[in-house]
């Protein structure tokens, strides 16, 4: 097989949807650094496939901001709470707190990687047309289908609808900003929100009307302008990544976890009996 | 075309207003962001706020047993699409509680009396923010400071879902029923 088969663009989105919920599933299980690693490098390599290098480094920036902004406010907040608390009854329990507070910052980090990836992998090939080809083909039921398609159609829609809604506020001689919010809260939702709602029903007015016109959701088989094929790649990458997920698992069963993890803390416990 | 079926208990029209307003949700969600720059108390609570306003405006509109059901299985397909997967190991027990929800709604008077509604979307909201939360310890649960940040935002959240989303979304199915927009029978 040709490596540029095994590209994630000639996959299937069903095959990626699968591989991101395996993935997302076995990173909970995980506790490990090593095992964590070895996923994370694993999806990284699925994701670099597409290519994609320049959004895949600014997404990896996007999350190590939020992290270091998380890791920002707990060290703040527990600095200040030992500022508070210092020379009370407390100080003991304060400081007892301060390994699970301020210890092992990484292993949620190492988690948040390979569910990035898999969802950058889904996010980078993203198209409305063959997601809606996959959920049709999934045979999901019309209850569940007509939404999706609907939320899949409209999301661009409602996009536009806010840039015009922006405009328009200004043009009325308004401000749509964090400090007209807070000087003028009710206002803020009466130029923002009753339209959007308003517009929103309307819409729901019309667009039922022309659904049921067409019965759309009312035959047994939904017609598929696209056709999708599960190809011999899927069948590859699936097989591949089943392999590699049951022996990173096999490797967390094996390995004593992180230090704060539970399987640590018996193992410490071990160790001073 | 296959063959027609005809009398779903879930009319088209029900099934198009909870996918638009899924859809407005996550546009709403983009709006704020425009609005209110990044993760502070009035975003939190505008866009929370907002949030269960639409809720409440959705349920309203549908008016229909399993309305809160519907929005939850369409909006954990789009969180499994928006992040990865983690999210789909909970929708058993979110669905547990738009059932929950859902039924407190028939329980206290029906989908027609607006206070009923407003119950039953304080408490589809507060099961969702405890599954939440639940799934961030799944997350971080080596750290109990992540899990503590988590659990403030959360908090914050419910109250702009208490304080904001709540009486706006009170307010707005009247007027839109004043407007014959939302019917009233």
């Amino acid at each position: 097989m040709r490596a540029s088969s095994v590209k994630s663009e000639a996959l299937d989105i069903r095959t990626r949807l699968a591989i991101s919920l395996a993935v997302s599933g076995v990173s909970i299980y995980l506790s490990g650094t090593g095992p964590l690693l070895a996923l994370g490098a694993a999806t990284l390599l699925y994701v670099l496939a597409s290519g994609r290098y320049r959004v895949i480094a600014v997404s990896y920036l996007a999350v190590c901001a939020m992290m270091a902004f998380t890791v920002g406010v707990i060290v703040v907040s527990f600095k200040i709470g030992e500022w508070l608390v210092a020379g009370t009854a407390w100080e003991k329990s304060v400081a007892m707190l301060k390994p699970a507070m301020l210890g092992n910052f990484h292993t949620p980090f190492l988690r948040m990687i390979p569910a990035l990836n898999v969802l950058l992998a889904i996010g980078l090939d993203f198209s409305v047309q063959r997601f809606v080809g996959a959920m049709k083909s999934l045979r999901l039921p019309r209850v569940a289908l007509v939404p999706l398609m609907v939320f899949c159609r409209f999301v661009p829609e409602f996009v536009d609808v806010i840039r015009q809604l922006r405009d328009a506020v200004r043009m009325r001689g308004f401000s749509m900003s964090l400090g007209a919010a807070l000087v003028h809260p009710i206002q803020a939702i009466r130029l923002t929100v009753v339209p959007l709602t308003v517009r929103t029903l309307r819409m729901a007015d019309h667009l039922s009307v022309a659904a049921e016109m067409k019965r759309v959701g009312y035959a047994k088989r939904p017609t598929q302008l696209l056709a999708l094929r599960f190809g011999k790649a899927d069948f590859a990458v699936l097989v591949a990544a089943a392999h590699i997920l049951a022996l990173i698992c096999v490797w967390q069963a094996l390995i004593p976890a992180t230090p704060y993890g539970p399987r640590s803390v018996q193992t410490q416990e071990a160790r001073h009996e | 075309m296959g063959a027609l079926r005809k009398g779903f208990y879930w009319d088209t029209e029900s099934l198009i207003v909870v996918g638009l307003f899924t859809a407005l949700g996550k546009a709403a969600s983009l709006l704020v962001a425009l609005l209110g720059g990044g993760m502070n108390p009035v975003t939190l609570l505008l866009k929370n706020g907002i949030a269960t306003a639409l809720l409440v405006v959705m349920v309203a509109r549908v008016r229909k047993f399993g309305a809160l059901m519907l929005y939850t299985l369409v909006a954990q397909v789009v969180s499994f699409l928006m992040t990865g997967g983690i999210m789909v190991s909970t929708l058993p027990l979110y669905l547990l509680g738009a059932l929950v929800a859902d039924g407190l709604i028939a329980l206290c008077g029906g989908y027609r009396k607006v206070w009923a509604v407003l119950v039953g979307v304080a408490i589809y909201d507060a099961f969702g923010r405890l599954f939440g939360l639940a799934m961030s310890f799944l997350m971080a649960r080596e750290n109990v400071g992540m899990v503590g940040v988590g659990a403030v935002i959360v908090a914050f959240g419910y109250l702009g879902c208490l304080f904001v989303g709540l009486p706006c979304g009170a307010k707005f199915v009247k007027e839109l029923r004043h407007a014959g927009i939302i019917r009233e029978v």
